[in-house]
């Protein structure tokens, strides 16, 4: 396996980067693809992913790049955040999403697992009205499905029992 | 964060308690719909089979709420190995009891989106019944429904029973029709059929062969040239458990 070999990457705005294999291999879509055509030595466009959000990417994986159970480490979904992660996690609402979507896309189960988290963490213990206003959302719900809604699911009901 | 897309919402969704789940489907139309199903597998992971919902093929779970053990954890593989294995699968509500006057009340909505729940979980169905007088299933539950046993490679015969009074095209379902060798409908869902008949020659020729329908409808006969036995549902009877035999 030619674990010291370098990958190059291009991200949405045409922004060169230069990361090792080992580091690709993070990527489950990457992976698969050095792995099913080899490296060419060509440059690997992501069209879905920005530079600052790619850097971002970078170096979670390469924080993470001697992790031995990289893949099952968050398998635990009541398991704490550790310090680094939790750190990283703490930027604001569009890079989060942004990152969600880049590693939906290039398929980092733990990068999906960390950031996921980090939104069911601003989730937790909220009202509806709480979580709206957290997320920018709009009430597209007509006055009646919101009292149907509230009726099944809010405070009293019976799925709450 | 507007637009989150809904793959992503339900692996959110799958990381939160009941009680953040719940205030997450009164947010907007795009996490309701994205989420409302998760509801029912996340709550009812204990208890995904209601004991209140006459489930004939295998053994309820208690319905408690204790925490997801392991030993729960293996009784759940062996209940889905079950599920798996499982060839004929039948759900009504007891419309024997209602004649008399003795009124059940089912928790409907549980026990509809757990019959999708388990309907999902048995993929070598040879056998489908779901008879429901009542309120039944929603038309989105149950198109996932007729979607799941459209995939199944061995169903073979299907009884739906259902009162509604929403028309449910039966044209989206021809296909299914098609590939199943016993049909036996009754109540109103599946009329309509008269006016959305689509051309003869563009269906497949429908492997049927048992037919029970409970209005004489033309057009179920223009497709089934193996048809051997066409029975009719005795009307409004409402003491009789449908059974395929």
């Amino acid at each position: 396996m030619s674990a010291h070999s370098q990958i190059l990457l291009t991200s949405s705005e045409g922004t060169e980067f230069i990361i090792d294999r080992d580091i690709a291999d993070k990527s489950m879509l990457l992976k698969c693809m050095l792995e099913d055509i080899g490296e060419i030595g060509q440059a690997v466009p992501l069209p879905n992913v920005s530079g600052p959000i790619l850097t971002k990417v970078i170096e979670y994986c390469t924080h993470h790049r001697d992790d031995p159970n990289f893949l099952s480490a968050n398998d635990d979904v009541a398991a704490e955040i550790d310090e680094w992660d939790l750190e990283y996690c703490k930027v604001d609402q569009g890079t989060l999403y942004e990152l969600i979507l880049a590693a939906n896309y290039l398929d980092i189960k733990p990068l999906m697992d960390l950031t996921c988290k980090t939104v069911a963490n601003m989730i937790k213990a909220k009202s509806p009205e709480e979580i709206r206003k957290t997320f920018n959302i709009t009430n597209d719900f007509t006055p009646e499905e919101e009292d149907q809604v509230r009726r099944e699911n809010g405070k009293g009901s019976r799925r709450l029992s | 964060m507007i637009n989150l897309p809904p793959e992503i919402l339900l692996g959110i969704g799958e990381l939160l308690e009941k009680q953040s789940l719940l205030a997450c489907l009164q947010v907007s139309q795009d996490w309701y719909y994205a989420l409302h199903l998760t509801v029912w597998t996340t709550i009812s992971k204990q208890h995904w089979i209601h004991p209140a919902f006459p489930l004939r093929q295998w053994t309820p779970l208690p319905d408690d709420a204790t925490p997801y053990t392991d030993a729960q954890k293996k009784r759940d593989t062996k209940i889905l190995r079950c599920l798996q294995q499982t060839y004929s699968l039948t759900f009504h509500d007891n419309k024997s009891l209602r004649s008399t006057g003795i009124h059940i009340r089912l928790p409907t909505q549980i026990a509809m989106s757990q019959l999708h729940a388990v309907v999902q979980r048995t993929s070598n169905l040879v056998r489908f019944s779901l008879v429901m007088w009542g309120r039944g299933p929603s038309d989105y539950i149950l198109s996932l429904i007729l979607k799941l046993l459209y995939e199944m490679p061995r169903l073979e015969a299907v009884e739906i029973n259902l009162e509604r009074r929403r028309l449910f095209p039966i044209k989206r379902h021809f296909p299914l029709f098609a590939k199943l060798k016993e049909i036996r409908i009754e109540g109103d869902w599946y009329r309509g059929v008269k006016t959305v008949g689509p051309a003869p020659d563009k269906i497949m020729p429908w492997k049927l062969q048992h037919l029970t329908i409970d209005c004489l409808d033309m057009s179920f006969f223009r497709y089934c040239p193996n048809l051997e036995k066409l029975s009719f549902n005795p009307k409004f009877s409402t003491l009789a458990l449908p059974k395929i035999s």
